[in-house]
């Protein structure tokens, strides 16, 4: 166990979420790698290349860096990976200053580099190159900003709360406050401020899909593993009943692996960011989680163990990605697994699903799913429990004294087992994402998400079917149009539950200058164009969209998300103010009120009453 | 007897709610604006004068019309359902000087265009409890038509539901720093609606006989309270909410500054600190922050009676009562001092030993009595109103804001976006709220301070606000409190 393959097991056990890992800091990480002698996981980071053309020497201009994103999305490797770039020594580097010179050509000619590797920890009093003190190097960054070609840029790596807090703090430091927003409307609102200039790379807005593609693919082409099948041990580390090993090669499989970015991509489409360093800390649990190992993780030397006792199979990859292993304290506390059990996984089900995974061994029509999905999914041992289970329940359904039957229990672990071992193509017939919270999720990845990617627009049927969703919370009533928007007041503010007072209709299908169409852009978008050159834009998030869905099914908007609800009114209430910008109202004596009734299909009416006001 | 008067004003009154309040508040103003004197005192304090608007036709046709929809659902030839209805309503309606409804006719183009506006201003009516007396029911503030003053079947003033602390909100605004700018922005609340047009048109042209009003009274001339309020409503009236939309929180703020008013006072009158409120972001089991709120709101829940019997210590310190009981005739002295300065004892008010020590002990008892029957509850009703006071959960009241009052807070105090942990110390600055550890700390003794539940409470109002759709974490070092309106989408 003591070659390559037991030490990079050990090796990777350090990401898990054993308490050190808070302290999980870059260096600290390499000095464990050298100590198990390993090499540690390394990947091109997706901004590093925007990183180095920024201090390259054909630069368009010299600008300051900024570098900020949450704790552990890898600034302080960027940061080094950027000094060597510059030409410094990693000798050099490792030194551990925090703040560093150095000389480079940028943008056409040479100018010194100052790279502040972490702002929170400098010190208010101290020698910075030339400045004495924090105050005055802050002073030098702030110029660095408004300066058009300066000869000193400098590269600043800070948390993003702490980087916006350092400047509001030194308010009398010249520029500061003109730095501050500066920072802030990059941060905030991820765009350029009209005034001064930094190149500023938020680490938190790069893509968690693209996260878990580096680090999967990082991690299984590891050497440490094929060392590992060579240090395989007869009913021990990396023999076939090796959980760690099972684990493994789900985790390599094709299938495994784009269901699992299927739900990265969703937790970036539902505006969910979470670092590197969690990732791996995700993937760490995956493989070797286990609820009776030390710190719940299994080292090399545990398998054996388990294997005799019966217990290896615990060590469930599908139970482990949403930290069944862990503490309820724990796995709440570590934001990775609150972002994956927010889909329910396990706990939303269909009947089908329920009756393959009860009557699936003994139907003969159910057979054939229960043989692909349940036994495809779990080892060997496991399915002799499961389905001991089953037959006592199947026997004796009533509750015991502890509370339900057990097999009830275990229906969420294996739910969660079958919605990764459920294909693509039977997906629809099997209502794969019925799984999840998110009924239509899959539907917004295959039909909304994809096409506006690759040709930049989708199926009219479901902008159809969002404009119905939108009219249903627009008006109060359950209307059935969906061909034109119903843009509708309530008498006595938006409070009103009912908005009965139509102020105009709007087509979906291009008419005059209105128009309702799906676009593309960080988020998928309903663009709703009142007037050439107005539009109003709604950002669809997975939320918003499952909710305007659920709504156009019939769904009470209540039901689903408070939230959602009051973003749709207040979507309405910015269209309202575009058409009372775009078209004002005449000034009239004349008073009238156009009221919006259901006919008996459920299709609105308008009825226009005047008042004689003479 | 006057003494809750004299420390609060007449009156606070507990049996209403915000927005009655607030409709009494509207009624004021409307009547001020008639007589172009909008929120502008001209020097004078005392007394409040002003001639509420009754609208008797209105609120004859909006409530007390049963006859209309039976006639409607008759489906008779236009003119025949106009003379029917006419002569029903004709036969129904009090407390106008002419029974005669026939100028509708003429500004209608038919019965049953009529009929379905009367029916969608109806479905406006603000919602005032059980009572369904037709003639103290309202309609929705949509302009100066629709206020009009609380009335008996008799068309004689009423104080079930506007108890007068409309009319010290009023005086309030009035004294505030605000006032001036106040003053167009509560204008603009009068004019302009085409709801507000309409309730016009149901009215005919004449002139009302109104009766003048003045019965309140705001002891101070200014106080910090008064500024908070108007600066709350200068805000909401100024921000992006459209007009109507600020209603509800302009109802909840004041019923919450009115509260905050109530128990400074009664704190400046103990001589004790000025009251704060622990707010629990309602857990799902009991928790330290829970057990403090309870405790702190049962203490600031009995400082007005302190307040009141402070006010009588006063009495008895005083160098007055000191001379009169050293006098001749200390008896009858200070119980004609007693009657000058708190109009008590009247005739047989008093029936004890004529002896001023006893004479004052009565006293405190009959003021205390008087106090718990109304005034003493304005701290729950206006707290509860506000949202601020919930039972929630648990079978005790304690401070528990609910979405709705969050909701106001941030529209009124973030203009566009605002740090959280800015936005916790804004909230105990300027209201007392107390939900985080930074705030608590400041108000708690070593002993209660706990950290770990502090921070907790504050990371529930976090969750809170983000399902709200009003807060944005950007990480965990870094959140933003934000007003949705003036967030782009």
């Amino acid at each position: 166990m003591n070659g390559l393959g037991g030490r990079w097991v050990r090796f990777l056990r350090q990401y898990g979420p054993i308490s050190r890992n808070d302290n999980m800091y870059d260096e600290q990480i390499r000095r464990s790698a050298r100590r198990y002698d390993v090499d540690a996981l390394d990947f091109v980071h997706p901004l590093e290349t925007d990183l180095f053309s920024a201090v390259s020497k054909g630069a368009e201009r010299a600008r300051s860096i900024i570098l900020t994103g949450t704790a552990g999305d890898g600034k302080s490797r960027l940061c080094g990976r950027l000094w060597t770039e510059l030409g410094g020594s990693s000798d050099d580097w490792t030194a551990n200053e925090i703040y560093q010179e150095i000389t480079a050509e940028i943008a056409g000619r040479v100018r010194t580099v100052g790279i502040i590797r972490d702002l929170t920890a400098l010190p208010s009093q101290g020698t910075y190159g030339m400045w004495e003190g924090k105050n005055a190097l802050l002073e030098a960054v702030n110029k660095s900003f408004f300066s058009a070609d300066p000869d000193w840029i400098f590269v600043v790596a800070a948390n993003d709360g702490q980087l916006l807090d350092t400047w509001r703090r030194s308010a009398e430091v010249p520029l500061s406050q003109e730095s501050y927003e500066l920072l802030e409307a990059c941060l905030v609102e991820g765009q350029p401020a009209s005034q001064g200039d930094v190149a500023f790379f938020n680490l938190s807005a790069v893509s968690c899909a693209r996260i878990i593609d580096l680090t999967l693919e990082a991690i299984i082409a590891h050497p440490g593993w094929a060392a590992a099948y060579a240090e395989e041990e007869a009913e021990g580390f990396f023999s076939e009943v090796c959980p760690i090993r099972r684990n493994f090669e789900i985790m390599s499989s094709p299938q495994f692996k784009s269901r699992l970015r299927q739900l990265f991509e969703l937790m970036d489409l539902n505006e969910l960011h979470t670092p590197i360093r969690r990732v791996l800390l995700l993937i760490a649990n995956m493989l070797l989680g286990h609820p009776s190992a030390k710190d719940r993780l299994m080292s090399p030397a545990d398998i054996r163990p388990f294997v005799r006792a019966g217990k290896a199979h615990i060590a469930d990859i599908h139970q482990n990605l949403f930290g069944a292993n862990l503490t309820s304290a724990r796995r709440e506390s570590l934001e990775i697994f609150e972002f994956l059990n927010r889909f329910g996984i396990g706990d939303e089900t269909t009947n089908r699903i329920d009756n393959i995974l009860v009557f699936g061994p003994s139907d003969e029509t159910l057979r054939p799913y229960y043989e692909s999905l349940v036994v495809g999914a779990f080892s060997a041992q496991a399915l002799d429990d499961l389905s001991a289970l089953r037959n006592d329940y199947l026997e004796r359904p009533d509750a015991t004294q502890e509370g339900e039957h057990p097999f009830l229990n275990s229906l969420q672990a294996q739910r969660r087992a079958i919605f990764f071992q459920i294909g693509d193509d039977q997906s629809d017939d099997l209502r794969l994402w019925d799984l999840t919270v998110f009924r239509h999720a899959g539907e917004f990845l295959r039909d909304v998400v994809k096409p506006l990617r690759d040709v930049g627009k989708a199926n009219r049927s479901i902008t159809a079917r969002l404009v119905n969703g939108l009219n249903r919370i627009f008006t109060g009533m359950l209307v059935t149009t969906d061909r034109e928007l119903l843009i509708a007041a309530g008498l006595s503010g938006s409070a009103a539950g009912l908005s009965q007072i139509l102020v105009e209709r709007i087509s979906v299908a291009p008419r005059r200058h209105e128009r309702i169409e799906l676009r593309d852009g960080n988020l998928p978008t309903l663009i709703v164009q009142i007037d050439s050159g107005v539009e109003i834009g709604l950002k669809l998030n997975l939320v918003r969209y499952e909710f305007l869905m659920r709504v156009a099914g019939g769904a009470l908007p209540g039901s689903f998300s408070k939230e959602c609800h009051e973003d749709i009114l207040a979507f309405k209430s910015a269209i309202l103010a575009a058409f009372s910008r775009s078209r004002p109202m005449e000034e009239t004596k004349d008073l009238s009120f156009r009221i919006l009734s259901l006919n008996g299909e459920g299709e609105p009416v308008d009825d226009v009453i005047e008042v004689n006001f003479a | 007897m006057w003494i809750d008067e004299q420390i609060w004003g007449h009156r606070l009154w507990d049996a209403t709610t915000p927005w009655l309040i607030f409709l009494e508040f509207l009624g004021v103003a409307e009547a001020k604006d008639r007589d172009q004197s909008l929120l502008d005192g001209q020097g004078k304090t005392y007394p409040l004068r002003f001639k509420p608007a009754q609208r008797m036709y209105v609120r004859n046709i909006l409530y007390n019309n049963e006859p209309m929809l039976r006639i409607a659902d008759e489906k008779l030839a236009d003119s025949a359902s106009w003379d029917k209805w006419l002569s029903a309503i004709a036969n129904r309606a009090q407390g106008v000087p002419l029974r005669d409804f026939s100028y509708l006719r003429k500004r209608f183009n038919s019965f049953s265009d009529f009929v379905a506006l009367v029916s969608m201003l109806r479905g406006t009516t603000i919602e005032n409890g059980p009572n369904k007396r037709w003639s103290s029911r309202f309609v929705f503030p949509f302009g100066r038509h629709a206020l009009y003053e609380d009335l008996s079947l008799t068309a004689s003033r009423e104080y079930i539901n506007f108890g007068l602390p409309g009319e010290l909100v009023y005086q309030m605004l009035c004294r505030s720093a605000y006032a001036t700018e106040l003053a167009p922005e509560i204008a603009k609340m009068l004019d302009g609606d085409p709801c507000d047009r309409l309730l016009q048109l149901m009215e005919p042209d004449y002139d009302e006989d109104r009766s003048t009003r003045g019965n309140s009274y705001l002891p101070y001339a200014r106080h910090e309270s008064f500024d908070d309020l108007g600066q709350d409503w200068l805000s909401l009236l100024r921000g992006p909410l459209p007009r109507f939309d600020t209603y509800p929180h302009l109802a909840s703020l004041t019923a919450l500054h009115l509260l905050r008013y109530q128990l400074l006072v009664a704190a400046t009158h103990c001589f004790s600190a000025k009251p704060h409120f622990i707010c629990e972001i309602i857990a799902p089991k009991r928790t330290p922050v829970r057990e403090l709120s309870i405790s702190n709101f049962q203490s600031n829940d009995t400082l007005p009676s302190r307040a009141v019997d402070a006010y009588i210590d006063a009495i008895g310190r005083s160098e007055e009562w000191e001379r009169r009981r050293l006098g001749e005739t200390p008896f009858p002295d200070c119980r004609r001092l007693l009657v000058d300065i708190v109009r008590w004892p009247e005739e047989d008010d008093y029936s004890g030993q004529p002896d001023e020590a006893e004479l004052l002990a009565d006293l405190k008892r009959a003021a205390q009595a008087r106090h718990r029957k109304h005034v003493a509850a304005v701290h729950r009703s206006y707290g509860a109103g506000a949202g601020l006071v919930s039972r929630r959960g648990t079978s005790q009241l304690r401070y528990a804001p609910t979405d709705a009052l969050l909701k106001s807070l941030i529209m009124a105090n973030v203009e566009t976006r605002m740090d959280y942990s800015e936005f916790l110390d804004l909230l105990y600055r300027r209201y007392g709220l107390v939900i985080g550890e930074r705030e608590a700390v400041q108000v708690l003794s070593d002993d209660e301070f706990d950290r770990k539940s502090f921070q907790m409470n504050s990371a529930r109002l976090e969750r809170r606000l983000r399902t709200l759709g009003m807060l944005r974490r950007l990480s965990d070092a870094c959140a933003y409190v934000e007003n949705p309106l003036s967030v782009r989408m």
